[in-house]
């Protein structure tokens, strides 16, 4: 199947999807067609702003996977890898609960603060001329010491609603967006997952490694960085507004590759459609309170993703994954 | 096109600076012991690796041409058979750029049609290394610079691919195969000792050791083909 064919399919997808996210809620749809003014409110300035931020998040995380699995040339890939994720986790937090910036704008900016530091971090640690190698190593340090900061964070935290609500950035959550992280976020995630794309065109000939790419024509260290540097970006924006969100950008990509008969580059942009949608549909599950709370939807996408892998791998297994 | 042409190579592992010179149409193998810089040299031709010398293709050095510019001119194949992704033979022939008719036809060529369709982690290691070759030979470079090639063919084949080889360079292209091609060039560059006593390349003469006696065995075969010394003395 072509890419553009596929992506088409996927869309067509999404949008029922993203229609449905519109329509579920707290307030039942008899409520909402009662009071015109209601429903306007409702749409405009929470769940419109929750439905695109869950579908830039799910297409952030689903291109930068895509990306970084072929980039890497590793099915085991993730966004998480780089350790933007847990740069953003912590940026936020510590702006919101050391520094005493507590407001929405101030605690997103300081997610993709913390992204671009721990993106900075990668690129001094692994340096210039980095192989992959490098770069997972590289990304899993500095991974591994966000989360140690982190744990500080919780440990530290001034009382049990700051932990409760720092915990927000460990397990996700798009519950009570607004407009402004719409503002914060949706720049960072599109900027980034646009110069994730634009590398797009190398990841094939990258399949038959780096020697052979570069003697194809592709500059290989601007393909590196493009991806590296876009999906720190588009990563950071999307954990800097709803916190870490798993599974996504390691699956994802796994569903769509074999579709585009296995080539990684005609994967990217599918694989961001199928992300947004997949996002999109398990922000949708976690509206229905279980226990009386509402479901983190890193939770949701772990739980919905686990499984799925492990059949994926089972139904493969024999052939090269 | 008057030549590859390469003066003063030096990189690491490669014994001594080093000049060769291909003209076009001509098949010239890398003969050498283990470690004597065969792949080396061959990366540094393609202008995959940074370091001392210069390195022309036809009149223009290979530093000032555009990577897509280098592409059309010089294809390279490593001795490596992996592919990461499980794709389908005739996409990785279309990595080089060419239409579908192209990527049909060199594919025969290389006597995998009936595989066209079929991903490659099902095919064998020596009917990866034909697709792999199809890549190289469909974008019609002017010379190939290729690190094994007939590794892991089995002898039908690797006659073939040879008889392919020397299609080519009679079309036109140089080509530099390396090393075990050899036995069917035109001309055997031969590494001499390799780099643990410093003797760099040459065509054999000097050989007094191991290895590199093959080529004056070989050279025997060929029934007194000139081999050419190009190291730098």
């Amino acid at each position: 199947m072509t890419a553009a064919r596929l992506s088409f399919l996927l869309l067509a997808l999404f949008v029922p999807v993203a229609l449905l996210s519109l329509l579920v809620g707290e307030v039942p749809v008899a409520a909402l067609v009662r009071d015109p003014e209601l429903a306007r409110m409702l749409f405009t300035e929470l769940r419109l702003p929750r439905l695109i931020l869950a579908a830039a998040a799910g297409a952030a995380l689903g291109i930068s996977g895509a990306a970084l699995q072929g980039l890497l040339r590793n099915p085991l890939a993730s966004p998480d890898i780089l350790g933007t994720s847990a740069g953003a986790a912590l940026g936020a937090v510590v702006t919101g609960y050391f520094l005493g910036f507590s407001g929405t704008i101030a605690m997103a900016g300081g997610g993709i603060a913390g992204a671009l530091l721990a993106l900075v971090l990668l690129l001094l640690l692994a340096g210039r001329g980095a192989s992959s190698t490098t770069l997972i190593l590289a990304g899993v340090a500095i991974s591994a010491l966000g989360g140690a900061m982190m744990n500080l964070a919780l440990a530290l935290a001034a009382s049990p609603f700051a932990f409760y609500d720092m915990m927000f950035w460990l397990l996700g959550s798009f519950a009570d967006r607004s407009v402004e992280h719409v503002g914060v976020g949706l720049p960072a995630m599109f900027a980034g997952s646009a110069l994730v794309l634009s590398a797009a065109r190398g990841l094939d000939a990258l399949a038959l490694g780096e020697d052979v790419a570069a003697t194809l024509g592709h500059d290989v260290r601007a393909m590196r960085w493009r991806i590296v540097g876009g999906s720190a970006v588009a990563v950071g924006g999307a954990v800097a507004v709803a916190g870490i969100i798993g599974f996504v950008g390691l699956i994802v990509p796994h569903l769509v590759r074999p579709l585009v008969r296995n080539r990684p580059g005609p994967a990217l942009l599918p694989s961001a459609i199928a992300g947004a949608a997949l996002l999109v549909a398990a922000d949708i599950v976690t509206r229905f309170p279980l226990n009386g709370k509402t479901l983190p939807i890193g939770v949701v996408t772990a739980m919905l993703g686990a499984p799925f892998f492990l059949w994926l791998i089972l139904s493969r297994r024999g052939g090269q994954a | 096109m008057s030549g590859l042409v390469a003066r003063g190579i030096a990189r690491p592992y490669l014994a001594g600076a080093l000049d060769i010179a291909v003209t076009p149409g001509e098949v010239v193998g890398l003969i050498g012991p283990n470690g004597s810089g065969k792949t080396t040299l061959l990366r540094a031709l393609a202008g995959l690796s940074a370091g001392d010398g210069s390195i022309a293709v036809g009149d223009k050095a290979l530093d000032a041409m555009t990577s897509s510019e280098r592409a059309r001119r010089i294809a390279y194949m490593p001795a490596g058979r992996h592919v990461d992704w499980p794709m389908r033979a005739d996409d990785i022939v279309a990595l080089s750029g060419v239409d579908a008719g192209r990527v049909a036809e060199t594919l025969a060529r290389v006597g995998m049609s009936a595989f066209a369709g079929r991903r490659v982690d099902t095919l064998s290691t020596g009917e990866r290394a034909r697709v792999l070759l199809a890549r190289v030979l469909a974008g019609h470079a002017d010379w190939l610079l290729l690190d094994e090639p007939t590794a892991n063919l089995d002898p039908g084949h690797e006659l073939d691919v040879l008889a392919l080889l020397r299609a080519e360079a009679a079309g036109g292209a140089g080509v530099v195969p390396q090393p075990d091609a050899g036995r069917g060039a035109l001309r055997p560059l031969c590494a001499d000792g390799g780099r643990a006593d410093r003797r760099g390349w040459r065509d054999g003469r000097g050989a007094d050791r191991g290895e590199p006696r093959c080529c004056l065995r070989d050279r025997a075969r060929w029934g007194g083909l000139a081999a050419e010394c190009f190291l730098n003395e």
